[in-house]
């Protein structure tokens, strides 16, 4: 009963709907499987009975496909102008035999990986690529029962020239007839990969430790897309900055090692800590990146006067984008037909949107401040602003609520003059939104450590790291904040103090701008 | 108190926001355009993604007995379908883990005891194939899948009757493609091969997959070859080929068929594809190159045959039919005996019975081997090879009559049922008025 109800409820995850596996443990892959395969080892008589189908009991660990698999591994490296590619072959015991060396090991390498080059297509851009073998080797090792297995490896170029984005096709069809494991990883030097169909590193540390698990099927890629871009050069409506790409390719390499760290086959304490530590600093990172319309929010932040409302901003990033990242990663994880990116891609959108909304509500109350400057309606405003989402009433209730629940922050309102509090209390409701739109786009980095943990039933470890991801992104923002305020404060003392009062309108109208660049930034991206 | 209420509003909005838009964002999942109509033809049963299906699942629910029954029943159709080996100990271990977890009812998960049976058969271990499948019946006589592991046992065993009455059970319980095809083999062990032909057609007919439509073609092929018409044998080769181009054992087919019908070049590359596939057919591949005077090659497919035992008997896993037929022919025929009398011990099937009488008369024991030979032709079986080896035991013990009398029903049955012997029978036939 209780595996008939589990297989209902799996059942009607859509991650599986697809496959008639679905249904399965009561019905369906037996019929199938079984119906088959037996007659087949020793089958009916053939002209002389040789088959030798008997095939064999668990296979030593070397190869994960038996003894008579060719098993190929392909490494792309992008450059700025070329492409290079490391191409090796695993030959277990049997194709050893059978592809016996003539003449020396340095000639017949030099033979295979001829034929290696005939087999491998590469396009850029739909120009097929000219690879040329640049370097060649070929070497036995002992293998089971006294026999041989045998490696080759050809390193192969092709001239490339990474000036705007291209798409890079690559495909592997060298001995194509026989069983094996096929890889094929892709990572750029100099320039940057956008989007790849392949994983930037080996998961058989290139055909050297193939994982013997059991849960998992020998990998069978045979082609690759990879999207290349000139990694110092912008695209789009983003701004160049320069030293980009060199964060990202560190924070990439972080990342990856974040995901060793919470794949890894044992989690220890030290592990874990390790881990947590890694994505703090990635989300510190994060949040230093341009782009997401933190740097407004610092900027913003720089106006304000107590560090009460710094840590609320802090605490509403933390949580915005964890929650983005946990509600992201469970629709993921439930419909796979849904595409991340795209998520991605419209929450930037959304997230920018609502900047820009604050700035223009902003500069619309500042004006509106500007000219009735000595009014001061505190009772009537009270009441309605309840309801409404961050308009002007917003603030009034705001700024009060938050005066009561704490105690200290109400002599210094007070204590300061009207045009201060007036100041504080129009822009505190517009804080908390613009912390919302900060966090609300998830960054992907963390919602892959999260699927990945998810995907290991290591759920709650995974939640933790996207908390202190969050954590680490809310830092930089209040260490951006703390230098920001404080040069803010010097520049105020001095000549600059002559514009305090456009101040408001200042920072509205580059809040307004920055929302702006960001919206057209994120709908280039979707574009 | 009043600031955080003022937020809540605000994140259901943005919450809200994030749920419309994965419903209705490009790429989203009411948006989610169609899938492109695929090739008309079977509804895909696609394995690899079923396994990985199941593989996902077992990372998150590690204790389905169920999911890891269905895992290892299907890697071991993948071995079927890859003919790597490697994949039987991946099904052994997952059909285990099924068996060691408790289900409701405090007995292993029944499809896991067929999957061990099954596992049982590939593995060439028949009797112990037989001790799971009645465990299974035991436990669960309606589980069709189950006769299909006892009816191959049986048949390999050589317990032909117990084979009849289970696949008479299966036909009537569950016509299908399983019940067919093994009707057919039973049908073609007795020399039916009209109504062997008819019951594959049927399974043909109603195959589920190309991976099933193959092997049907490809036992439709065999039937049509061993009857001596290798046109029709390589027509069915080419469709089990246009359906799933790595079916091994049908591309073997197709290079004894091109052989035959003299297309040497085309046998040969056939040949070659097939051997890169699977070393299963390297002995084959080897005579025809030794039929065509190239010794050295056909020496090195020899050698992958040699090498390939050696590394499953460093795995402990002897094939000692292969082993003997082999040693008989093209190595000691005393080893050969050795090997085949350990397989009589635990079986008695037609295919050992020949086996051993032949290579009992390669060392010189003509009158066991004639008996052997006699009881290898007991269903009247119309087989090429063992009408062969008979007329060379008969010849061997100098009865002229009926030696004449075999090799000719050889050379009937299948003109080219093996380019060495065949023409070794006509020799014999035209030196022996």
């Amino acid at each position: 009963m209780i595996t008939t109800l589990l297989a209902a409820v799996l059942a009607a995850a859509p991650l599986t709907a697809a496959v008639p596996l679905a249904a399965v443990p009561l019905a369906a892959p037996l019929a199938i499987p079984v119906a088959v395969p037996l007659a087949v080892p020793v089958a009916a008589p053939r002209a002389a009975s040789y088959g030798v189908a008997l095939a064999g009991a668990v296979p030593a660990a070397a190869h994960p496909l038996g003894d008579f698999s060719v098993n190929r591994y392909d490494g792309l490296t992008v450059f700025r102008d070329r492409v290079e590619l490391v191409a090796i072959v695993d030959s277990a015991e049997i194709p050893t035999l059978q592809h016996p060396v003539r003449g020396s090991l340095d000639a017949h390498a030099r033979r295979a990986c001829g034929a290696l080059r005939e087999a491998v297509r590469g396009e850029a851009g739909g120009r097929p690529l000219a690879w040329r073998a640049t370097e060649t080797a070929f070497g036995y090792r002992p293998g089971d029962a006294g026999l041989r297995t045998s490696r080759l490896t050809c390193r192969l170029t092709a001239p490339l020239r990474v000036d705007r984005p291209l798409t890079l096709t690559f495909a592997n069809a060298y001995r194509d007839e026989t069983a094996g494991w096929r890889e094929i990883t892709a990572k750029g030097d100099g320039v940057r990969i956008g989007s790849s169909t392949v994983p930037a590193h080996s998961l058989s540390g290139e055909l050297r430790d193939y994982p013997a698990d059991l849960l998992s099927s020998p990998l069978d890629v045979r082609s690759a897309r990879i999207e290349v871009e000139p990694g110092n050069g912008g695209t789009g409506a983003a701004t160049p900055v320069p030293g980009v790409d060199v964060i990202t390719r560190y924070t990439g390499l972080l990342a990856d090692r974040l995901n060793g760290l919470i794949g890894a086959d044992r989690l220890t304490v030290p592990l874990g800590l390790l881990a947590l530590l890694l994505s703090l600093v990635l989300g510190a990172v994060h949040a230093a990146m341009p782009g997401h319309g933190k740097t407004v929010m610092a900027a913003y932040l720089a106006g304000r006067r107590r560090p009460w409302d710094v840590l609320a901003v802090a605490a509403t990033v933390t949580a915005t984008h964890t929650v983005g990242v946990l509600v992201l990663g469970v629709l993921v994880t439930v419909m796979t037909s849904l595409a991340g990116e795209a998520v991605l891609g419209w929450l930037g959108v959304v997230s920018g949107l609502l900047i820009a909304l604050i700035g223009a509500t902003l500069l619309r109350t500042a004006l509106r401040h500007r000219h009735r400057h000595h009014h001061h309606g505190h009772g009537p405003h009270h009441g309605h602003g309840h309801g409404h989402g961050h308009g002007h009433g917003h603030d009034h209730g705001h700024w009060h609520g938050h005066e009561h629940g704490h105690g200290h922050g109400n002599e210094d309102g007070r204590g300061q003059g009207h045009a201060d509090g007036q100041r504080r209390r129009r822009w505190s409701g517009g804080v908390v939104a613009l912390a919302v739109a900060g966090g609300l786009v998830p960054s992907p980095s963390a919602l892959v450590v999260l699927l990945g943990a998810m995907a290991l039933g290591r759920t709650l470890f995974g939640v933790m790291t996207v908390v202190c991801y969050g954590l680490g992104m809310a830092l930089t923002l209040l260490g951006v904040a703390f230098v920001l305020r404080r040069l803010g404060g010097l520049a105020l003392a001095g000549r600059l103090g002559r514009l305090r009062p456009y101040g408001a309108t200042m920072t509205a109208t580059l809040v307004l701008l920055v929302g702006s660049g960001v919206t057209l930034r994120a709908v280039a991206a979707l574009a | 108190m009043s600031r955080v209420r003022r937020l809540l509003p605000l994140l259901g909005c943005v919450l809200l926001g994030c749920v419309l838009l994965t419903l209705y964002a490009p790429g989203g999942l009411l948006r989610r355009d169609e899938p492109p109509p695929g090739p008309v033809g079977w509804p895909p049963y696609d394995l690899a993604g079923s396994i990985e299906a199941a593989q996902h699942r077992l990372r998150r629910n590690p204790d389905d007995a169920a999911v890891w029954a269905s895992l290892g029943t299907m890697y071991l159709e993948q071995a079927r379908r890859t003919s790597d080996a490697a994949y039987y100990g991946k099904a052994g271990a997952a059909l285990r883990r099924s068996l060691r977890l408790p289900t409701g009812d405090g007995k292993p998960y029944i499809d896991a005891v067929i999957g061990m049976g099954a596992l049982a058969n590939a593995r060439h271990d028949f009797a112990a194939a037989v001790r799971w499948a009645e465990r299974a019946r035991r436990e669960a006589p309606h589980r069709w899948a189950l006769y299909g592991v006892l009816a191959d046992a049986y048949l390999e065993l050589g317990r032909y009757e117990q084979a009849e009455s289970t696949i008479r059970r299966m036909l009537d319980g569950r016509p299908d493609l399983a019940s067919f095809t093994r009707a057919a083999r039973l049908e073609q062990l007795h020399g039916r091969i009209g109504p062997a032909r008819e019951l594959l057609r049927r399974a043909c007919l109603i195959a589920g997959d190309p991976a099933e439509y193959a092997f049907c073609q490809w036992q439709l092929g065999e039937l049509a070859w061993n009857d001596g018409d290798p046109r029709a044998a390589r027509t069915a080769y080419t469709q089990a080929l246009a359906a799933d181009p790595g079916h091994v054992p049908s591309r073997a087919g197709k290079a004894r068929a091109e052989a035959a019908l003299g297309h040497v070049k085309q046998a040969l590359r056939d040949y070659a594809t097939a051997v890169a596939g699977s070393p299963s057919y390297v002995v084959e591949y080897g005579e025809l190159l030794q039929h065509l005077g190239r010794r050295a090659t056909a020496r090195r497919q020899y050698a992958v045959f040699t090498a390939q035992h050696k590394l499953l008997a460093a795995k402990g896993d002897v094939d000692h039919l292969a082993l003997g037929t082999f040693e008989a022919d093209h190595g000691d025929p005393r080893s050969a005996v050795r090997h085949l009398r350990a397989e009589w011990k635990r079986r008695q099937s037609v295919e050992v019975a020949d086996a051993l009488g032949w290579a009992l008369h390669r060392t010189g024991r003509h009158a066991a081997a004639a008996a052997y030979a006699a009881r290898a032709d007991r269903l009247g079986g119309r087989n090429a090879l063992f009408a062969y080896h008979r007329g060379e035991i008969e010849r061997a013990l100098g009865h002229r009559e009926a030696a004449r009398a075999h090799l000719s029903r050889a050379l009937a049955i299948n003109p080219h049922f093996s380019p060495i012997r065949a023409a070794r029978a006509r020799k014999l036939l035209a030196a022996t008025p």
